[in-house]
């Protein structure tokens, strides 16, 4: 046993240099290539904030490819908060196959929303053995997005407020931004506004809501507002649920009998039709069994020779 | 005086007994000679090369075929609608000509019974062979759903089936009891295969009233049957939307088609019979003569369809339509629709018009032309659609839209008609190509009729 | 104690446990006697629950050739119980220790996102009817939706679920490329003539194959005025870590031998939110794939009104004429973006 072991361990041993010295000659030629080969990207930052409970940092990772750029996929990304340090990584996120690395935030940015009115995040990809160390900085004041929705008669208004605050002023609106209305749908949402209205002096735009669209079985709706890539304040949106949909009365037309349901909801005709006449023919052709059956009864009482 | 009229009479009757021995003599299925060897040995190799080719398809697929995603059904199709319009010769001669108190077709009412039987099993088999599941057949029966044409083919199919068994085992009765009662010559498991089916027949008042009347009911239940089988058959193509397919004139169309080729089957039975057993004295000159001038009445009412069927879309050149008439009329499949239809219709109708025609040899090539002619004409139905899709197919390759049949499937094809042979082949083996006790019968009546 | 062949197996073994998620006891005590000894006593322990099991494997199928509600009811015991239990049937994995290892079905990850019972993919998303809408102004044949569906479903060139055709509606007329699929018919001809009920239509407008009844008859093929089906001609290649077990009518996938399969609308991407495969992978936005009861569609980038598009786009359908109904609508190739430019396939089958 001793000697087996013996015997193992210098083979063992053996086989492990090599294989170290196999390693090395590898990996040093693959570093001199990597170095050289390390291609640019171009990084976007967006800080998504949804009904002031959920705040992501949206990262898109590109690189050209030809002659247009496309996403990175499998990359990681870092987030800070003002600086780019160890103590202030908010975290790392993977891009997905579009090039897109969501970090959320809520929690770690949750403590200071209140008392800080401005951030900075950074976005960086560093250390990466494909690509050549990028960043890009943003900073977003926070503000105040509220989605108000005002049912009077049969009018239904959407009213978007939007106002940050100041060090001077606790409630300062903000004039002239960009604000959409939507609705969401399965696959996305839906534009409902022009697309094009501003808040006004006061921060505030009404869109009329159209009473027309379809909603769940109860007329639920989410209806969403947007403020879409601000320079200043991020993507900010605000989600509301409201039955101002028409319910959808689902009209189950594979219930009723037609020649393209299923067996069990054959149309009655066929039924009838068909089960009559394999009743009436095999009822006919059970007789005529039956008939020979009587002749076999009859051969056998009557015993007479040809 | 009176010993003459007893004289005359036992002449009479011993001229009966020996002229009923003298048919059963005729009759009496008999053993295979020389001939009949070679013709089973053929037919058994056919047989055996399409079981082969089968067992490869079951195990690899389909894809043994010549069949693509364009061309998804071929030969076996075409196959299995031949078949089905072949086995409508049982109800026309059992039933049809009964009815029409027709009286020469007795010697024809067994062999296109046999015919009729033959060919609808195989109809039956060549379904589950262009099946891609066959494992999953019974599914068919277990899920079935009462809105597809198929369901109605499967259970008219199997109708039918039943009264042609019953239709060429109940006539057999008579028969039966004739062999079980003189079995010289034969092996004792034969005579007790005889014994049993014959269910003690003993000529009995009795037992001939129920037997009559259970025949009349058969002749009457298979009519409409025989109608729903090749209908709904041809409901398979007519209920879609394919040029070529989408028409209604295709009920009609098919039942004449298949009384047609019926009454070539039996024609070409009745020659061989006729010439390999000697039969001359029941499969007479007289038969031939009316068989052929019942087969220019189904030809002129098949052309009377046919005319309809290609004449008025060719007339109004629907886009759709156009592509597929053309290849039928000029294009690609015109040498064999054209040939189909004089040779296989055309030149039929013109020598049968005359009596020089109408002769058991000429009649016997005709009828081949007429078999062969109706086996490449439902070819022609199901194949030239399927190329001509409705969608635009000049992207797709030539190869997966033009369908050429491989050797596996010519080889399964012959396969089953090997095997629809065989049965035939057996069933001749065993029991009457011509009704015995019912030529008798006739014989007596006519008889007795001339002494009174 | 140990010599080191021991704790080399001792590594193996408990990498293999790891692997195979067992809940079979081991005491303690035992593994510090031998790693060995337990080796043998595990496969022990696994053959004589495999011999109970294997008669309840045949019987199961047995049970589910003869009756949809017993099968159903099976199928769902089996599948709900939280405590693996072993079907009998072993798999060869490597374990994290590079030894080739054979355990039990049961212990493997679960199969693709879909409802496991077969009985649900007749039921169809509740509340949807899905519907497509194909921008035929935009189609440059760039065929990546032809080449993404391929991918998501395991297809082969011959077996096209998605054709993009050149169109010519007259001679005066310029073609045009239209991307073609299953329509999902709401009076699909296929399922009007299936025989066994295979083909089926659902309460979310999806006409789906169940690949598990299909008996291969082709009348469906036959029926479908659109060519939109496919046949199994031969035994298709299995998708790595697929096994029949997986296949569900939402996937389509694996394929199976001597069956029909076509477009599905990708109800597996639906059922989470997502859009079909070809719905993603075009680049220019052709197709359009929503919910008709919400009257909205998305090509991914923009979400519009269904209505009103069709209205403003004047929205046509495939051969209305033959009245299936089809639920895919297409917008006419007016004002295209691209001039349309012929391709190799069309210059081939000339030249032939």
């Amino acid at each position: 046993m001793k000697l087996i072991f013996k015997i193992q361990y210098k083979q063992a041993t053996k086989l492990f240099f090599t294989l170290l010295l196999i390693g090395s000659v590898f990996s040093s030629t693959t570093y001199a290539q990597e170095n050289d080969q390390k291609k640019k990207v171009r990084l976007s930052l967006d800080y998504n904030n949804t009904n002031n409970i959920t705040r992501q940092l949206v990262t898109i990772v590109k690189t050209k490819i030809g002659r247009s750029y496309r996403g990175v996929s499998n990359t990681e990304v870092y987030f800070y908060l003002n600086q780019k340090s160890e103590s202030n990584l908010l975290g790392v996120s993977t891009s997905n196959n579009k090039g897109v690395a969501v970090l959320d935030i809520s929690k770690a940015i949750a403590k200071i929303v209140d008392s800080t009115f401005t951030f900075t995040f950074i976005t960086a990809i560093e250390n990466n053995s494909d690509y050549l160390n990028k960043s890009k900085k943003i900073t977003i004041q926070e503000s105040k997005f509220e989605l108000n929705l005002i049912e009077k008669d049969s009018s239904y208004t959407a009213q978007i407020m939007l106002s940050t605050s100041s060090p001077t002023q606790a409630v300062l609106p903000l004039e002239d931004v960009n604000v959409k209305l939507y609705v969401e749908r399965m696959f996305g949402d839906l534009l409902i506004s022009e697309g094009h209205e501003s808040t006004n002096e006061n921060g505030v735009i009404n869109f009329d809501f159209p009473s027309d669209l379809p909603g769940k079985e109860d007329g639920n709706l989410t209806i969403i507002a947007k403020l879409e890539d601000d320079d200043d304040y991020g993507t900010l949106v605000a989600k509301t649920d409201m039955a101002w949909g028409v319910p959808l009365i689902i009209n189950e037309k594979l219930d009723e009998r037609e020649l393209w349901t299923a067996r069990a909801n054959t149309p009655i005709y066929l039924l009838v039709l068909i089960n009559g006449m394999i009743l009436g023919v095999w009822g006919s052709i059970a007789y005529i069994i039956l008939q020979i059956f009587k002749i076999r009864k009859l051969g056998k009482l009557e015993k007479l020779t040809v | 005086m009176k010993s003459q009229l007893e004289t005359n009479h036992k002449l009479a009757n011993d001229k009966a007994v020996t002229r009923a021995e003298q048919i059963q003599k005729d009759l009496w299925p008999r053993k295979f000679g020389l001939y009949g060897k070679i013709w089973v040995g053929v037919l058994l190799v056919i047989f055996i090369t399409g079981t082969v080719c089968y067992i490869d398809q079951i195990r690899n697929g389909l894809h043994i075929t010549g069949l693509g995603n364009y061309a998804t059904w071929g030969i076996y199709i075409s196959n299995f609608v031949f078949f089905v319009a072949i086995s409508l010769v049982g109800s026309l001669i059992s039933a049809i000509l009964k009815l029409a108190k027709v009286p020469w077709r007795t010697p024809l009412t067994r062999i296109s019974e046999m015919i009729a039987i033959a060919a609808i099993i195989f109809a039956g088999l060549v379904i589950i062979v262009d099946m891609g599941r066959p494992d999953r057949v019974m599914n068919i029966i277990l899920y079935a759903r009462l809105q597809s044409p198929i369901t109605w083919d499967v259970i008219v199919i199997s109708t039918y089936l039943a009264i042609s068994i019953l239709f060429l085992y109940m006539p057999l009765l008579p028969d039966l009891a004739i062999m079980r009662d003189r079995f010289k010559g034969i092996p004792a498991w034969q005579h007790k295969l005889y014994k049993r089916m014959a269910l003690g027949w003993n000529n009995g008042p009795k037992q001939k009233l129920i037997l009559a009347k259970s025949e009349k009911m058969l002749a009457i239940l298979i009519i409409p049957v025989a109608f729903g089988i090749h209908t709904v058959t041809s409901w398979l193509f007519a209920t879609t939307v394919r040029p070529g397919w989408d028409s209604s004139n295709f009920g009609p169309y098919f039942v004449s088609g298949a009384f047609m080729v019926g009454a070539g089957a039996v024609i070409a039975a009745m020659y061989i019979f006729r010439k390999f057993y000697k039969l001359e004295n029941y499969f007479t000159d007289f038969h031939f003569d009316k068989m052929g001038k019942l087969l220019v009445l189904l030809s002129l009412i098949y052309l009377y369809f046919n005319i309809n069927e290609y004449f008025v879309p060719a007339y109004k050149m629907k886009s759709i339509e156009s592509e597929h008439i053309e290849a039928l009329f000029t294009g690609a499949y015109a040498p064999m629709f054209w040939s189909v239809q004089i040779l296989g219709m055309i030149i039929p109708i013109i020598v049968l018009l005359f009596k020089k025609g109408r002769k058991p040899k000429p009649m016997f090539i005709i009828a081949i032309l007429v078999i062969i002619g109706a086996w490449f004409k439902r070819y022609l139905i199901v194949i030239p659609t399927l190329a001509h899709p409705l969608i635009p197919t000049d992207r797709v390759q030539e190869k997966w839209l033009h369908y050429g049949p491989t050797f596996a499937e010519w080889a399964i094809t012959g396969a089953t008609l090997a095997g629809a042979l065989l049965i035939i082949t057996a069933l001749v083996r065993f029991f009457p190509i011509i009704p015995m006790e019912e030529i008798i019968e006739e014989g007596e009546i006519e008889n007795n009729s001339k002494d009174s | 104690m140990f010599d080191s062949c021991d704790i080399i197996l001792l590594r193996n073994f408990a990498g293999y446990i790891n692997s195979t998620r067992t809940k079979i006891n081991v005491n303690k005590k035992s593994v510090l006697i031998s790693t060995k000894f337990f080796l043998k006593e595990h496969w022990k322990i696994m053959k004589e629950q495999e011999n109970n099991h294997n008669n309840r494997r045949s019987f199961l199928k047995k049970g589910l050739t003869l009756g949809a509600f017993s099968a159903t009811a099976v199928a769902l015991a089996a599948f709900k119980d939280p405590e693996t239990e072993e079907t009998g049937e072993k798999v060869k994995l490597l374990s994290p220790d590079g030894e080739l290892v054979e355990i039990d079905r049961a212990y493997l990850k679960p199969a693709p996102d879909v409802p496991a019972a077969m009985q649900k993919g007749r039921e169809g998303i509740p509340g949807r009817k899905f519907v497509m809408v194909i921008d035929l102004a935009k189609c440059k044949n760039l065929r990546k939706c032809h080449d993404a569906c391929e991918k998501m479903h395991n297809l082969t060139p011959n077996k096209e679920w998605l054709k993009v055709l050149k169109m010519k509606d007259n001679n005066q007329s310029s073609p045009y490329w239209q991307p073609t699929m299953c329509f999902h018919c709401d009076h699909p001809p296929c399922v009007k003539v299936c025989p066994v009920d295979a083909t089926f239509k659902r309460t979310d407008g999806l006409v789906l194959i169940d690949n598990e009844r299909c008996i291969g008859c082709r009348f469906c093929m036959a029926a479908c005025p659109y060519s939109a089906r496919t046949f199994d001609w031969e035994k298709p290649e299995m998708p790595t870590g697929m096994t029949h077990d997986d296949y569900s009518p939402e996937t389509s996938v694996p394929a199976k031998m001597g069956t029909v399969s076509k477009c599905d609308f990708c109800p597996e991407m639906t059922r989470k939110g997502k859009l079909p495969s070809c719905v993603t992978a075009c680049p220019n936005g052709v197709f359009y794939f929503g919910d008709e009861n919400e009257d909205a569609v998305t090509n991914g980038d923009e979400t519009v009104k269904l209505s009103e598009l069709l209205k403003e786009r004047s929205g046509y359908r495939f051969m209305e004429d033959l009245g299936t109904k089809p639920r895919v609508y297409y917008l006419p190739p007016v004002n295209r973006i691209f001039p349309f430019k012929d391709d190799e396939y069309t210059q081939q089958n000339k030249e032939e």
